[in-house]
C-alpha cells in the first residue's frame, strides 16, 4: 500500500516537473496525455493484481472458532461455590433452630450441563451438640426431615456421619 | 322505629364479628435488613475478589499512556466509587472534560490553520504582483513551492490524529479482549446461558472481524483518500478528487453496512437471548420453590443473595467499562472533528481571497477525515452496545 501511493505520488510530481520543462506546443500536448495514461495505469496496477491473484480471506481475517469460549471457568467455579456455601450455611442455621449446633454440613452437586443436580448431602454430627429437651432423643429422622424440607431433596440423598 | 334500632344492633353485632375473626395469614414487617445487607456487600466483596481484574487495569494503564486520561487509579477503586455513590464522573464531568478537550485541541491547531492561511494568502499577493512580469512557469513553482509549505504543515497537523485514531482501534481489540469474557462470565454466573452463548459469538464477530476490518481495509481507503486528496492538487492536468471521492463513499458504505448488520443482529439476538433466559431463571425460581430435586426453598433465598451480588457486580463492571470506553474514544474523535471543522473553517475563509485550489485542497483533506470519524463512532457505539445489552442481560426476573 505504501509503495503504491509513493508511485502514485512519484508519477503526479513527474508530470509537474515535466509541464515545467516542457514549452508550450504540440509535444506538450501529447507527453500530457501520456503521462496521464501512466498515472491511470499506477492507480489501477494493484486492481489487477488483485482480480489476477488468488485471494484468500484468511489472509486479513484470522480463522476464529465460533464455539471458542469466553468463560472464565474459574470465576464461575467459584461463583457456584459461593451459592453452594450458601446453601450450607441456611441449612447449619436451620439445625441450629432445631437444637443441633455446630454440624457440618457440606452439599456435593453435579453439574449436568443444564442444571445443578444435587449428587448427596453430609451432615457431620461428630462435633455437633445438642441442646434443647430432644438431647436423648434418636435425631436422624429429624435431621432428614429438616434437611429434606430445606433443600427438597429425597431423604436417601442425605448422609448423616457420627449419628445419635 | 324499633325495627330500625334491630337493623343497626345487627349491623353492628356483624361488624364487630368480623372485626374479631383471626385472619389466616401473620404479617410480620421486614425485619433483619442490615444483616441482609451486609451479607449483599460481603457477597459483592467475595464475588470482586474472585474475579481476575488485572485486563481492566491495564485498559486504564493504557487510556493514561494514550489519551492522558486518568480515570482511577485501578478498577477496583472505580467499582468502589461506583457501589458507594462517591464516583465523581457524572454528567457534568463530561461535559467539563468534552469542553476542555474541544478547547484544548482549538488552541492547539489554530497556529497551523493561521500558517496555512499566510501561506495561501502569501500565494495570492506573490502572484497578484508578478502576474504580469514572470512566466506560467515561475508561477507554477511559486504554486508548487507554497503548496509544499501548506502540505507539510497538514502533515504535521494530521499525523498525530491518525496515530492516535490508530491506537483507538488498538484499544477496542484489547478492550474486547479483556472486559467481555469478564461480563459474560457473570452472565453466566447468573443463569443467563441463552444470553451468553448469543453474545459469545456476536463478541468474537466485534473484535475479529469488525476491528480487523477498520484495521486492514477502512484505514488504508482513508489514507488512499487523504494521499490523493493531498496529490490531486499538485497539478493541474492530474485530478485525482473523483477517485479520492469514489475511494471515500466504498469506505463508508463498506462501514455502513458492516456495522448496521451486526447492530441489527446484536439487538435482536440479545433481546431474544435475554428474553428467553428471563423465562429460564423465572421458570427455576418457581421450581426451586416447589417439586424439582435441585436446590429449593430457603437455599432460594440464599441463591438471591448470590445472584444479587453478582448482579450488582455485572452492572458496577459494566459501567467502569462504559466509562473506559467513553474516554477512550470520545478524546480522538473530538481532536479529530476538532481537526475536519478547523480545516473546512479555512477553506471557507481562504475562498475569496486566495488560489482556489488551496481552498479546494484543505476542504478535500478534511473531507477524508470523516471517514476516521465514522470509524472510531461506529467501533465505539457497537462496543458501547455490547456492554449495554449485558448490563440489561439477567436484571429482570430474578429479584
Amino acid at each position: 500500500m505504501k509503495e503504491w501511493l509513493l508511485s502514485v505520488t512519484a508519477v503526479v510530481l513527474l508530470s509537474v516537473l515535466l509541464e515545467l520543462l516542457l514549452t508550450e506546443g504540440k509535444i506538450k500536448k501529447y507527453v500530457s496525455g501520456v503521462i496521464r495514461l501512466v498515472v491511470i495505469v499506477v492507480v489501477f496496477v494493484p486492481v489487477i493484481k488483485f482480480v489476477k491473484s488468488d485471494f484468500d480471506w484468511t489472509d486479513i481475517f484470522p480463522q476464529t472458532e465460533v464455539s471458542q469460549t469466553v468463560v472464565d471457568e474459574n470465576t464461575l467455579a467459584f461463583i457456584d461455590g459461593m451459592k453452594r456455601e450458601e446453601a450450607e450455611k441456611e441449612v447449619e442455621n436451620k439445625l441450629s433452630s432445631v437444637g443441633i449446633k455446630d454440624a457440618d454440613v457440606n452439599i456435593y452437586t453435579y453439574d449436568d450441563g443444564e442444571k445443578i443436580t444435587i449428587s448427596y448431602i453430609s451432615v457431620d454430627l461428630y462435633a455437633a451438640v445438642i441442646t434443647g429437651y430432644e438431647e436423648n432423643i434418636i435425631l436422624t429422622e429429624k435431621i432428614k426431615e429438616t434437611v429434606g424440607e430445606i433443600l427438597t431433596v429425597s431423604e436417601d440423598k442425605i448422609i448423616i456421619y457420627g449419628g445419635v | 322505629m324499633k325495627k330500625r334500632v334491630m337493623f343497626v344492633i345487627l349491623l353492628l353485632s356483624f361488624l364487630a364479628v368480623l372485626l374479631f375473626i383471626p385472619s389466616g395469614t401473620t404479617v410480620f414487617a421486614e425485619g433483619n435488613e442490615e444483616e441482609t445487607e451486609k451479607n449483599l456487600d460481603d457477597t459483592v466483596n467475595d464475588t470482586l475478589n474472585g474475579l481476575d481484574l488485572t485486563g481492566f487495569d491495564e485498559l486504564l494503564n493504557l487510556l493514561r499512556e494514550y489519551n492522558d486520561v486518568s480515570v482511577a487509579n485501578s478498577v477496583r477503586t472505580l467499582v468502589n466509587d461506583i457501589l458507594a455513590g462517591k464516583s465523581e464522573l457524572d454528567f457534568s464531568y463530561f461535559l467539563k472534560f468534552c469542553s476542555e478537550i474541544l478547547l484544548g485541541e482549538t488552541v492547539n491547531i489554530l497556529p497551523q490553520l493561521i500558517l496555512i492561511a499566510v501561506f495561501a494568502i502569501l500565494y495570492a499577493v506573490l502572484q497578484n504582483l508578478n502576474a504580469d512580469f514572470s512566466s506560467s512557469s515561475t508561477q507554477k513553482i511559486l504554486y508548487l513551492a507554497c503548496f509544499g509549505l501548506v502540505v507539510t504543515v497538514i502533515g504535521v497537523m494530521t499525523a498525530k490524529n491518525i496515530s492516535s485514531a490508530v491506537r483507538t482501534f488498538e484499544f477496542m481489540g484489547k478492550f474486547s479482549e479483556v472486559s467481555f469474557p469478564v461480563l459474560i462470565t457473570l452472565v453466566t454466573a447468573l443463569g443467563g446461558s441463552a444470553s451468553a452463548a448469543v453474545y459469545q459469538p456476536l463478541i468474537l464477530i466485534f473484535g475479529n472481524v469488525l476491528i480487523v476490518m477498520i484495521k486492514t481495509v477502512i484505514m488504508p481507503l482513508f489514507y488512499v483518500t487523504f494521499v490523493f486528496s493531498l496529490v490531486g492538487h499538485l497539478s493541474d492536468n492530474v485530478k485525482l478528487d473523483k477517485f479520492s471521492k469514489t475511494v471515500k463513499s466504498a469506505a463508508e458504505w463498506i462501514l455502513g453496512i458492516a456495522f448496521g448488520t451486526f447492530v441489527t443482529l446484536l439487538t435482536s439476538q440479545g433481546i431474544t437471548g435475554a428474553g428467553l433466559d428471563n423465562l429460564a431463571i423465572r421458570g427455576a425460581k418457581f421450581a426451586l420453590s416447589s417439586y424439582v430435586p435441585i436446590i429449593g426453598n430457603y437455599l432460594k433465598d440464599g441463591f438471591d443473595i448470590v445472584l444479587a451480588g453478582c448482579i450488582v457486580v455485572k452492572n458496577a463492571l459494566g459501567l467502569c467499562a462504559v466509562i473506559i470506553l467513553l474516554f477512550a474514544v470520545l478524546v480522538p474523535l473530538l481532536k479529530t472533528i476538532i481537526l475536519m471543522l478547523g480545516l473546512k473553517f479555512t477553506a471557507a475563509l481562504l475562498q475569496p481571497v486566495s488560489d482556489e485550489k488551496f481552498s479546494s485542497l484543505l476542504y478535500a483533506v478534511s473531507d477524508s477525515f470523516k471517514i476516521l470519524i465514522v470509524a472510531v463512532l461506529c467501533a465505539g457505539f457497537a462496543a458501547l452496545l455490547i456492554v449495554m445489552m449485558i448490563i440489561y442481560t439477567c436484571n429482570f426476573g430474578v429479584l
